[in-house]
């Protein structure tokens, strides 16, 4: 094998990209991984052991910071120490034709390091949707083609959660969940059985381990993972921790920083893509690798942008763009919408332990013939907590002192919606034409927006959580909308959909380009919906592995 | 002109960012000369701010705010963090502060007796904004300092468990 060739290939180290790595190692492939960001080393590179008063800013955000990172610097998590995992926006530029805020991380890892972790099965509602309401394509799969990929993902990513059985939110192979605090569990009782539409609070599901798996984990409750500073305990899931690593002990992997894809390369004659044209971000030079599969795990829209720069006589407008549907559908997800109140009672207990996770409320909209809505298609979950703060200390001198390590005389409870972004061929993503970024990229431009079906839930996701909290007992409640643009819920989707027809999708069944059978994509970019319950990223995972193992069987019967 | 270099662990990010422009922004809208030297914030106010502090946030059976040196760290913030208008209110407020002392013992806080600090404090209580925004950037100053987190509150850097009903307060 020469030194540029491989058996396969994979554009991204984040979640997906981690994912088709570890596969296509474990099967035998020498494989290639291309991350156009720096290497960060699991538990080596972190800094979550160093206190908070030993940085310089104590996690403040500066004027720098804001200067060179605008869009990065307003995400929840970016501050002093998580920084480092974030891009600076003046270097990756991008143009906003309408208002979108897309959080990027590029390195080693992508943004497995600074992600929320909340992991949610899609559900057979989620994949029947599009079908039935006709909103996009129809999903070229069903529930049980993935369920299985599910079954075999969980355990490695460690998700902990309860089972609920609930066929709009499937259960999966999870760890023990994280306990609730004595509010919530209490809230929960009250509204059992309350709701004739089904309303319940059950643990929120994520990939923070309460057991050991191999020398990951478990989680120690430090809330570094939150705060995007990752965890020297390995206590979460991250492409660092977990799949590089299994990855690079099959001794398959070539891991390749510093090199940025920005080309497929295209054979006419074989009509099967045979590389990749790379550029190193440190010194510029380019380089072509070549392999017989490529996984293009780039992030929803650098793995379309890609494509889109990649033409020929044959593909003039991106490469696999036969339906014209590349770039189009781009989906996020609206969220912030919800309600918050305080609680009598438990005032002589607290909580011990920063917990990396909430409570969770599943979708109970739209879900059957009782629960159908008029005014809009789909639905919404909502995510939360109850916790228990400090009381704000009055005066000065001793007393004012001893009263700043006085609690809150109550504790407060919030629940915040989550809700379905319907695909629209108007929200979009595309290349400008004469904007280059300093590597010579074209830039990208997204126009995308939320429409009627999201602003007609609205209302509804304030007030239905008003109901929660009041039937839960809570007093003083208030609704909020934080009025989030798209981009800002970190879930965006589509812009390279699958699809039973080519005519109208860029992938097939299989996370398979229906144009280019050795090419496949397996992050977001394939989505034909953005889902009704947040959390995608588990969805990546299990179709990744899908795909690999697909890809692999059709390379060995000679098909690719 | 003023370089800074940031420097992490593992040589994760390794450079220098100039910070120049900002810089002479602020200094030259301000009449001190000796901020000019040393930075936006003066020694003086500093010894200011950490002597307020040792009025709100006192020594008792544990260490108070000028124990934790409040001052150095506020005036990073101010100089790094604050917006160019939000450095102005800062310095404003400071001597709003300084102006009110003068009014009411004729000369300035740090000539003033413990007993004439208090009273003046005890008067900027009952409502005066200047007072009030600078008292609570005090108060997290003090909070986040190694101070405030390890032995003013218990600190759990690794907590090991998650009780979501302890008795035991958590900080
Ligand atoms: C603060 C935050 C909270 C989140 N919370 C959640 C949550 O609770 N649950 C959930 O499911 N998801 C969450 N997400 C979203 C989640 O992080 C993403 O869905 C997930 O990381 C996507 O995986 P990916 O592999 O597609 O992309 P990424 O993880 O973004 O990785 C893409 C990688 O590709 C690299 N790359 C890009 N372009 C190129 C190129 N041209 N050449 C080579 N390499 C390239 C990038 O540098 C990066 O390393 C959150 C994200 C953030 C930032």
């Amino acid at each position: 094998m020469k030194n540029n060739t491989f058996d396969a290939i994979v554009i991204g180290t984040g979640i997906s990209g981690g994912w088709a790595a570890k596969e296509l190692c474990e099967k035998g492939l020498k494989t290639l991984v291309l991350e156009r960001g720096r290497n960060v080393e699991h538990i080596v590179d972190y800094d979550d052991m160093v206190p908070s008063w030993e940085t310089k800013y104590r996690g403040r955000v500066t004027n720098e910071d804001r200067r060179i990172s605008p869009v990065q610097s307003g995400v929840y998590n970016y501050n002093e120490r998580s920084k480092k995992y974030f891009v600076n926006d003046l270097d990756n530029p991008y143009i906003q034709d309408k208002p979108f805020e897309w959080a990027r991380g590029y390195q080693v890892g992508g943004r497995s390091l600074i992600w929320g972790r909340q992991c949610y099965r899609r559900s057979e509602l989620d994949f029947e949707a599009n079908a039935k309401d006709g909103f996009g394509v129809d999903w070229p799969i069903r529930y049980k083609d993935i369920a299985p990929w599910y079954d075999y993902v969980e355990p490695i990513v460690g998700v902990s959660g309860s089972k609920e059985g609930l066929p709009h939110l499937p259960d999966g192979q999870f760890q023990p969940p994280m306990p609730m605090n004595c509010v919530e569990a209490e809230v929960s009782r009250r509204i059992k059985g309350k709701f004739s539409d089904g309303r319940m609070i059950i643990h929120g599901r994520t990939a923070n381990h309460t057991l050991k798996i191999d020398d990951r984990g478990p989680c120690q409750y430090k809330g570094s993972c939150g705060a995007g500073h990752a965890c020297s305990f390995g206590g979460y899931f991250s492409s660092n921790s977990a799949t590089l690593p299994m990855a690079a002990k099959t001794g398959n992997m070539t891991l390749r920083p510093f090199s940025m894809v920005q080309e497929i390369l295209y054979d006419k004659e074989t009509q099967s893509a045979t590389g990749v044209r790379v550029i190193d971000t440190e010194t510029l030079e380019q380089r072509e690798f070549f392999a017989r599969i490529i996984f293009l795990n780039a992030s929803t829209l650098n793995t379309t942008a890609i494509l889109l720069n990649s033409t020929s006589d044959v593909f003039p407008t991106g490469l696999g763009n036969s339906s014209g549907q590349l770039g189009h559908n781009l989906m996020d997800m609206p969220y912030g919408m919800g309600a918050r109140g305080t609680y009598e009672g438990f005032e002589d207990k607290f909580t011990f332990g920063r917990r990396p996770t909430g409570i969770f409320v599943p979708r109970f909209r739209n879900i059957n013939k009782s629960t159908e809505q008029k005014d809009y298609v789909r639905g919404f979950t909502y995510q939360g907590g109850a916790g228990r703060g400090r009381k704000a200390s009055e005066g000065f001198g001793r007393g004012y002192k001893d009263g700043l390590a006085e609690p809150a005389d109550q504790w407060t409870m919030a629940i915040t919606a989550w809700a379905e972004h319907l695909p629209y061929f108007e929200n979009k993503m595309y290349l400008h034409k004469e904007k280059k970024d300093k590597y010579g990229m074209p830039v990208i431009c997204v126009d995308c927006e939320f429409k009627e079906n999201e602003a007609a839930m609205v209302d509804d996701m304030m007030n239905s959580a008003a109901e929660i909290l009041e039937m839960g007992g809570l007093k003083n409640i208030e609704t909020y909308n934080w009025e989030k643009i798209p981009g800002s819920c970190i879930h965006e989707t589509g812009t390279a959909r699958m699809g039973k027809d080519p005519q109208t999708s860029v992938l097939n069944r299989w996370n398979q380009m229906h144009d280019v059978k050795n090419i496949f994509i397996t992050d977001g970019s394939a989505m034909c919906s953005s889902g009704t319950t947040p959390g995608p990223s588990i969805t990546y995972m299990a179709l990744t592995a899908r795909a690999v193992d697909y890809a692999v069987k059709e390379l060995n019967k000679r098909n690719l | 002109m003023k370089r800074r270099a940031f420097i992490t662990k593992g040589g994760i990010l390794l450079s220098t960012i100039t910070v120049g422009s900002n810089f002479v922004l602020t200094t030259s809208c301000s009449s001190d000369t000796v901020a000019e030297l040393s930075g936006l914030v003066s020694a003086k106010e500093k010894r200011l701010l950490n002597e307020l502090g040792a009025i709100i946030i006192p020594k008792t059976d544990t260490p108070g705010a000028k124990e934790a040196e409040i001052a150095e760290y506020m005036a990073v913030i101010v100089e790094d963090c604050y917006s160019d208008e939000d450095q102005e209110k800062f310095k404003l407020n400071l001597s709003n502060i300084e102006m009110k002392c003068s009014q009411m013992h004729n000369r300035s806080f740090l000539e003033c007796s413990q007993g004439e600090r208090e009273d003046l404090v005890m008067a900027l209580e009952e409502s005066d904004e200047s007072y009030s925004s600078i008292k609570s950037f005090i108060t997290s100053a003090y909070l986040s300092s190694k101070i405030g987190k390890t032995e003013f509150f218990d600190y759990y850097q690794v907590p090991g468990k998650y009780d979501g009903c302890s008795e035991k307060r958590p900080w």
